[in-house]
């Protein structure tokens, strides 16, 4: 009885720990933490969020629409540690993401990666480290590249 | 000399009435002389006192590892259960994300699609930009190129 309970309690640790996103795991090693804030939306509130009128001229909502789930991690201090920290994440779980665009200037970092399944992209991490403030976005969902070039063109500037 | 004569006395078979109360007595000594021990109460009770021999057993790698071996199979099975699972608990999803453990920080949506907006303009930002300085790198490259093409010309 106490083996089979054991083999139980493994099974489920093991499910929720393979069942993180991102920004879950890089919170997992910071715990507590009093300088990250952390910001989620829940697949709950996403469809709270869809049932929103908002006059966006439907650009907003149809990105929002292939989201299922939002973590931010924020902090002001200690910037570039974090986005250290957030790399070796990173190189922990390098079968799990893949690279999809960086940026690198004196005062930016960008770091944009993805995780796929089979066709689609069902995670999107941005890890940003500006001055000393360090940020990490990460979005679920059904994205696709369609999506990320949408999502691009939204803030693009335009040219006259 | 005595007794040796009272008991062949009692042993017969026809004695007088009045003496065959005392009869018994007799005989029941006669009987008890005849109790001996067995031939093995030597060996049991030697049994029973001496303490047990203790045999040293040949001990090999295989049987000293099994434990490990045992611990081993364990964690793979545990794992390969675990694995199982997670492909049939989130099976009709691709998203195989434990949603339960989020907490949501708003409770007004509008909150909550104000920041989705920031977040995805951050997103959008940083596309933008990555792109760019990807473009402007290859067009330093290639210009690079042209460079020592001509100078090898």
């Amino acid at each position: 009885m106490k083996s089979a309970l054991f083999i139980l309690w493994m099974t489920l640790v093991s499910v929720t720990v393979s069942a993180q996103d991102f920004a879950s795991r890089f919170l997992e090693n910071h715990r507590p933490d009093g300088n990250l804030t952390c910001v989620t939306i829940s697949p709950k509130m996403m469809e709270k969020v869809m049932d929103l009128d908002v006059d966006d001229e439907g650009k907003m909502m149809d990105m929002i629409s292939k989201l299922k789930s939002m973590q931010m991690l924020t902090t002001q201090n200690n910037g570039h540690k974090y986005y250290k920290e957030a790399l070796k994440v990173l190189d922990k779980n390098a079968d799990r993401f893949e690279p999809y665009l960086s940026f690198e200037d004196k005062s930016e970092n960008f770091q944009i990666m993805v995780r796929k399944k089979r066709s689609s992209i069902i995670e999107l991490v941005m890890l940003m480290c500006e001055n000393d403030c360090f940020t990490i976005i990460n979005f679920t969902g059904n994205m696709s590249q369609d999506f990320i070039a949408r999502l691009a063109k939204s803030m693009e500037p335009k040219h006259s | 000399m005595e007794e040796q004569i009272l008991r062949s006395f009692f042993s017969q078979e026809e004695i007088p009435a009045h003496l065959l109360p005392y009869r018994e007595v007799f005989v029941y000594q006669q009987t008890q002389q005849e109790v001996k021990l067995s031939a093995d109460f030597d060996e049991k009770v030697l049994a029973a006192i001496e303490t047990p021999v203790v045999k040293a057993r040949h001990l090999t790698i295989a049987s000293r590892f099994m434990p490990l071996m045992r611990a081993a199979a364990m964690v793979a099975f545990v794992i390969t259960l675990g694995n199982v699972a997670q492909r049939s608990f989130f099976a009709e999803d691709q998203l195989d994300y434990n949603y339960e453990s989020y907490k949501d920080t708003y409770k007004d949506p509008q909150m909550a699609y104000e920041q989705l907006s920031s977040a995805l303009m951050k997103v959008s930002e940083g596309i933008n930009k990555s792109q760019t300085q990807l473009a402007s790198d290859s067009i330093l490259k290639a210009k690079s190129g042209d460079d020592s093409i001509s100078v090898t010309e």
